[in-house]
């Protein structure tokens, strides 16, 4: 039979190599339906990929399948009623997505919060930061195929939880952050408990490095493999440590310093190859230098004074003189009941998420209810790239540049 | 299961070797990895050394739905992924059990919005509720003895509708399924060979 | 938390509010006032609520509030209130003099000053909001506007933080949208915010062509609010399903709870719902 003619069907044996190449391209390529249900997609990511043989030619994710509206919602809420549903956008890291947010609106009412709210809402940040790294390894290990991995990490990030249910009562959804800084004290115990981790983890961090940085498997499996140049990093608007993996140097903490982080001394890991083993890389100095910020925080806090700064209309009234003064009792009761009117005006305010930049952008129309709230979520537009990386690699590498990136599609599809 | 089944009378021994079946059938509830939302992380913790909750209760995850007889919904379901989860529902094997997992997953949660459904119950039918925002890992225990309580009253169908009724159940499946084959050119099986009528105790019996 | 430890530490109400409880008992020598705890200093003088004071007595109350604080136990700090009761709000520097988006006069940033240069006519408005300046363009133009931002060596924005939009029904009546692009420049570390105003029905260019990092963010605009933009290479809904035909959420006339409920096809029996039927 003419070779251009080749009919699949007839033929019951394999085909010659250069047979197939002859084979039209519908015949030769297969489009694989990587769906929602998945182990290794991190949630409910959907990637339909175009392969010829073993080698991808083309990839298209479809996300979705978390859209919950919550930025309708931000519109029907009161600006500090809507804090519980940021935990929610980004749920390994919900300090974070707090923290986002509550300056957002701190801008756009022109007050800052307290120098030792500031130091204690940069700890808590930090521990996040090492949380969602804790959780990002353990997948990232554990689809690449270090099964063990995920068990110690995770077992790491219980300290964290631990130390995030003491402070505010939750794990994982915390709603720590307040307009002002923190309107319930510091527990006793909680100090201690921060410096124990401290202590424990660099040695916990010694395993992870032991187990995979010189690990032949591991190098195999993510030297060389999902490549970004410098370029197309800036051209996707990668941030974090996509960004910082393929060389470029931009880290909002230390552009735009927010908050305390002018006054604390760190660095910022830079790769060199933009491929999956120097985003790794990237990540676990970061952690580590999460460790090195909390402890100078620690050291710089004041061990006195207040949490929340109560002579502003925006900020919710101290607790105990809530319960004791009527003037307070009455502030409180407006404030929670009524809100406050946010002057009128837009803003946008990003900071140094840990996997990337998260922008909060609020337009206010003078009510007490935003116009419109915008999160710009680090890993939607991350997620952009992914096509762009696996475009001529193999299929077994999907899982790696799926967790490479470091989705979580709460926060992809908000 | 077909070797015993129905060669006594409704007696004790019948109702042990239910219990038997069911001690088993929730001693090692293999549940579906299917984690869509936060509370995917707490299932996650878990199954993590702090709560084990794999090695401890027998329960391992699978990733296929055909090897899974316990579905977790762990997490927000949205209308995008509704017929998703029915379709996953669907592809599990009887006996098979749902546990609703959080507040998104019971009743849509904090998320009253256009996009997300108001509960998996809509969409499947579920065991066991259980609430919290995420639950913490041992909120997600308590569901699951409250669902291992439930699988041990499993009843199979011979004992409670007695052993006629069943046998009519299995004569009238029989019958859908020699229908679904007419058509096509599958070898069909004699109707006498080797099935025996329903008072007929030959060996191996067909179920 | 039990009473009883706060019992015990009456003579201690530093450790009492430490542990989060509230003493309970409260005897003349035990008057708050008197002994400011390590968590909360509390304010001194409390002036009357919000409501009540209108703005031409600000100067009056600061006056009265030091008469005030003159009268009393001068041992008791006196907490200087950055903001005035009557909400007028004193903005904190920070958030003004931070520099980040560049010089807060529309004559001399020098993104305006380029744009004004070589697409006269293009720049609507400047408008400057705490430390952010926004440049309103004409919205054909809008894609070279990006274009000149992102080549101009002085400017460099290379990097596109965000690109949404806004649905102005409530605020004026025509254009309805307005596409908003957030810029930020590694090099120069500034940002910039560009405002499109778009009608309905008007299409918008796409930034695809300039910044890659458009293409998603693009669609996703197009799913939450109905904007089309010219040549887009592959404009489909993103979020919602690929054939959602109820409208375009995020638009201000779309009822949050959305128009249909979800039915599964071949479940005659979902579990029933107590209660009431869903409004919009």
């Amino acid at each position: 039979m003419s070779a251009t003619e080749l009919d699949i069907q007839q033929s019951y044996g394999t085909l010659d190599v250069e047979e197939e190449r002859q084979l039209s391209e519908s015949k030769r390529q297969l489009v694989l339906n990587m769906g929602p249900q998945h182990p290794s997609t991190h949630g409910v990511l959907r990637v339909v990929v175009t392969m010829e043989g073993e080698t991808i030619v083309g990839s298209d994710p479809i996300i979705g399948y978390l859209h919950r509206g919550v930025e309708k919602i931000g519109e029907t809420r009161r600006y500090s009623q809507f804090t519980p549903w940021t935990d929610r956008t980004d749920y390994v890291a919900a300090p974070q997505n707090n923290l986002g947010y509550i300056l957002a609106v701190e801008k756009l009412v022109g007050i800052t919060a307290t120098e030792r709210a500031q130091y204690w809402r940069v700890i808590m940040a930090e521990l996040s930061r090492i949380a969602s790294h804790l959780v990002w390894l353990g997948t990232h290990a554990l689809d690449i195929g270090a099964l063990s991995m995920s068990l110690f990490c995770f077992r790491e990030r219980e300290l964290i939880l631990d130390i995030f249910e003491k402070f505010c009562g939750a794990r994982l959804t915390t709603n720590m952050m307040e307009i002002g800084g923190f309107s319930r004290p510091i527990p006793p115990g909680l100090v201690e408990m921060v410096e124990s981790f401290l202590k424990i983890f660099p040695e916990m961090q010694q395993e992870y490095v032991d187990l995979l940085s010189a690990n032949p498997i591991w190098l195999a499996r993510t030297r060389g493999v999902g490549v970004i140049e410098p370029q197309a990093a800036l051209d996707y608007g990668l941030t974090g440590a996509c960004l910082r993996g393929s060389g470029i140097n931009y880290d909002i903490r230390k552009a735009q310093p927010y908050l305390i982080y002018d006054r604390i001394d760190f660095e910022v890991p830079i790769g060199t190859r933009g491929d999956v083993y120097d985003r790794y890389l990237v990540r676990m100095e970061e952690m580590r230098q999460s460790l090195r910020i909390i402890r100078q925080c620690l050291d710089q806090v004041p061990t006195d004074g207040p949490l929340m700064r109560h002579d502003s209309n925006y900020c919710i009234p101290p607790h105990d003189t809530v319960l004791r003064t009527a003037e307070d009792m009455q502030r409180h009761f407006v404030w929670v009941v009524k809100g406050f009117n946010a002057p009128k005006g837009e803003v946008y305010v990003a900071i140094e998420h840990s996997k990337g930049e998260l922008g909060h952008y609020i337009v206010s129309d003078g009510s007490a209810v935003p116009y419109r709230l915008r999160i710009r979520t680090p890993d939607f537009v991350n997620l952009q790239v992914l096509p762009h990386m696996a475009q001529g690699s193999m299929l077994a590498d999907m899982v790696a540049l799926i967790g490479t990136i470091d989705i979580v599609l709460g926060s992809v599809d908000r | 299961m077909g070797l015993i089944d129905n060669r006594f009378e409704k007696n004790v021994l019948t109702t042990s070797v239910d219990w038997v079946f069911n001690w088993a059938r929730r001693s090692s509830l293999w549940w579906l990895q299917f984690g869509l939302a936060c509370c995917a992380i707490e299932m996650i913790a878990a199954s993590m050394p702090r709560y084990d909750l794999s090695e401890r209760f027998g329960m391992l995850y699978r990733a296929t739905p055909r090897q899974a007889d316990l579905m977790i919904v762990a997490g927000t379901v949205t209308k995008k992924m509704a017929p998703v989860v029915r379709t996953l529902y669907e592809q599990m094997a009887d006996p098979k059990w749902v546990l609703s997992m959080g507040s998104c997953a019971n009743v849509g949660g904090p998320f009253d919005t256009y996009a997300v459904v108001q509960g998996v119950d809509q969409v499947v039918p579920v065991d066991c509720y259980v609430p919290g925002c995420p639950p913490i890992p041992e909120g997600l225990y308590y569901g699951i003895l409250e669902l291992q309580n439930k699988v041990i009253k499993f009843e199979t169908f011979a004992k409670r509708y007695g052993r006629d009724e069943a046998e009519r159940e299995r004569e009238r499946d029989r019958q859908v399924a020699r229908s679904a084959i007419a058509g096509t050119d599958a070898m069909i099986v004699s109707q006498s060979a080797g099935f025996g009528e329903p008072s007929d105790n030959s060996f191996p019996r067909a179920s | 938390m039990s009473q009883d430890p706060a019992k015990k530490e009456q003579n201690t109400p530093e450790e009492a509010t430490a542990t989060g409880v509230e003493s309970t008992v409260v005897g003349p020598k035990d008057d708050p006032a008197d002994k400011p705890t390590t968590d909360n200093q509390r304010m001194h003088v409390e002036a009357s609520p919000a409501s009540e004071i209108s703005d031409a007595d600000e100067a009056d109350s600061a006056e009265a509030r030091a008469q005030l604080a003159a009268m009393s136990d001068p041992s008791i700090p006196v907490i200087e209130p950055a903001h005035d009761m009557t909400g007028v709000q004193i903005i904190d520097p920070v958030w003004v003099h931070s520099g980040y988006w560049g010089p807060l006069d529309e004559n001399i940033h020098p993104a305006v000053v380029a744009i004004r240069s070589a697409f006269p006519g293009v720049v609507k408005e400047v408008t400057i909001f705490r430390d952010e300046v926004t440049i309103h363009v004409v919205a054909e133009r809008l894609a070279e506007v990006a274009l000149l931002l992102r080549d101009d060596d002085a400017l460099a924005y290379s990097h596109v933080s965000d690109l949404t939009a806004v649905d102005m029904l409530g605020l004026r009546r025509s254009p309805r949208f307005d596409v908003v692009v957030t810029l930020y420049s590694v090099k120069h570390r500034k940002r910039l915010r560009l405002k499109a105003a778009v009608e309905e029905g008007q299409r918008c260019p796409t930034l695809t062509g300039v910044y890659k990092a458009a293409g998603w963010l693009e669609r996703e605009t197009y799913d939450m609010f109905g904007i089309i933009f010219d040549g887009h290479p592959d404009l489909r809904r993103m979020l919602l399903p690929e054939d959602w035909d109820e409208g375009h959420p995020l638009r201000k006339d779309y009822p949050i709870r959305g128009y249909k409920q979800y039915v599964q096809p071949g479940y005659e029996n979902p579990a029933p719902r107590i209660r009431e039927p869903r409004r919009p």
